[in-house]
């Protein structure tokens, strides 16, 4: 993405035809979010369309059609004028998943998306981001410390913990002995039980 | 109130007046567009810090005899891209680097005005603005670079909310984040030297923070803030300057005071009646 730079060289996508990828992208919120920034939901969304435009950056009609598009997806409609600083955190998020969502991404890399989130808007967004994976097509990159409830909803997981630990499936998972070292046993009992494998 | 009326009306018929509220106009709707990004920014201060930088280069254009408009304007600009270039290179906190050269630029000021005694020119003025003895050339140039700030503004409008909101994602959006950051410093130390004769460099932060604080306490949206904070930076200058003609006061002052009232104003309406 550009943020900062890699010691590797690069990272390949494997799309059928040879343009750039496009990646959507959702940082963590409590990071940046200013209570106090005068934007409404709807100039927020907005700003997701810039990556495909130049400047001046204009917002046509079918830009707006979008923007209403994409709030009904993401049943944020009723907020559209609510300023972003006045929405609780799982409001916040849905808006941030819609910014990153109004550009049609390929692929979408989401960092710490639940970490300001009640269990049940935790929950709704992983629905949310399942239904966008299997409908949409999308692949979703997202990074988290939940691990007690991601792999209910990832295909892969990918345990970093300075050096690769894990990757597999979920069930993989529950039966890695890396993972057993490194959890022990009833920890890693409880994350894989509550799923019910 | 019929005296009152009628001096106001006599007043708007001199031409100082009319050239004091032609620029005086401008200047603040160009300061206080700005002040909304620069506040959101965290950077609030920087129109202070520049400001002091521009008693430096005063002092310094009227020791040599040249015009302070003209020496200041690329002058500021090169510390102001210092200052950046110290934030993002330095190391240094950006409210430290503004302490560092507002201070160093007031010490400069004062040696260089206590070296070359004898300034034709009261070094008063420029410390608490003169709008009233604004020339015609300064009117002009007035107009002009607000004008174009103001355009430049208008068509960076939405990577700037972008990128003040969020830089990271205005980063990944392709917007050219460092670009347009260093064009709102350029355009800042721009309005800060023409904003000089309006209220001084003592008093110039205050037409950049002022209208856009007074607007973030009830705005509902971006655009909304912008549009409010322009139409109250405008409505103080008039005010200020009548107010200042009634009452004999300085005017750079009386601005300043006018936008203070708004500003408590607003800020008791929004508490009794829970606008935002």
């Amino acid at each position: 993405m550009g943020l900062i730079k890699s010691d590797y060289k690069c990272i390949d996508f494997n799309f059928s035809d040879k343009k750039k990828a496009n990646i959507g992208y959702l940082p963590q919120v409590s990071s940046y979010i200013d209570e106090k920034f005068p934007s409404s939901v709807k100039e927020i969304i907005a700003t997701g369309l810039f990556a495909n435009k130049k400047i001046p950056y204009i917002i046509n009609r079918i830009d707006k059609e979008k923007i209403d598009r994409i709030m009904k997806v993401f049943e944020i409609e009723p907020l559209k004028n609510k300023l972003i600083g006045k929405l609780s955190g799982g409001q916040k998020q849905r808006v941030m998943l819609a910014r990153a969502f109004i550009n049609e991404p390929e692929i979408l890399i989401l960092d710490e998306p639940v970490n300001t989130l009640d269990p049940l808007s935790r929950e709704n967004l992983y629905n949310l981001l399942d239904e966008m994976n299997k409908k949409k097509n999308i692949t979703i990159l997202l990074i988290t410390h939940d691990i007690g409830s991601i792999g209910k909803y990832a295909n892969k997981i990918l345990y970093v913990d300075r050096k690769i630990i894990f990757y597999g499936t979920f069930k993989e998972f529950c039966q890695s002995k890396d993972m057993t070292d490194y959890f022990g046993n009833i920890t890693q009992h409880l994350i894989c039980h509550r799923h019910d494998l | 109130m019929n005296y009152i009326i009628e001096l106001i009306v006599k007043s708007f018929q001199y031409t100082f007046i009319q050239k004091a509220v032609l620029a005086g106009c401008f200047i603040a709707l160009s300061s206080s567009v700005l002040g909304v990004f620069l506040i959101l920014k965290r950077f609030a201060l920087i129109g202070d810090g520049l400001a002091h930088v521009s008693f430096a280069s005063i002092s310094i254009a009227l020791m040599l005899s040249l015009s302070p408009l003209f020496f200041s304007i690329p002058f500021v600009i090169i510390i102001s891209l210092f200052m950046i270039y110290l934030v993002e290179k330095g190391n240094i906190y950006q409210d430290t680097v503004i302490g560092l050269l507002s201070s160093t630029g007031i010490a400069c000021g004062v040696i260089i005005a206590s070296i070359s005694k004898g300034f034709n020119v009261d070094i008063f003025s420029y410390l608490f603005g003169s709008i009233l003895s604004i020339e015609n050339y300064e009117v002009i140039i007035s107009v002009i670079l607000s004008s174009l700030v103001i355009m430049i503004i208008v068509i960076l409008y939405n990577p700037l909310v972008s990128l003040t909101f969020d830089q990271d994602f205005a980063k990944v959006s392709k917007i050219k984040v460092s670009l347009i950051n260093h064009i709102l410093i350029i355009l800042t130390s721009v309005t800060i030297v023409i904003g000089i004769k309006v209220v001084g460099t003592m008093l110039i932060s205050s037409l950049i923070i002022f209208p856009a604080i007074t607007s973030l306490q009830i705005s509902k949206s971006f655009r909304m803030t912008i549009l409010f904070a322009a139409f109250l930076s405008v409505l103080s200058v008039l005010i200020g300057i009548v107010v200042s003609i009634i009452l004999d006061l300085p005017t750079g002052a009386a601005i300043v005071i006018v936008n203070a009232i708004l500003f408590i104003t607003i800020f008791i309406v929004n508490k009794v009646l829970k606008i935002k």
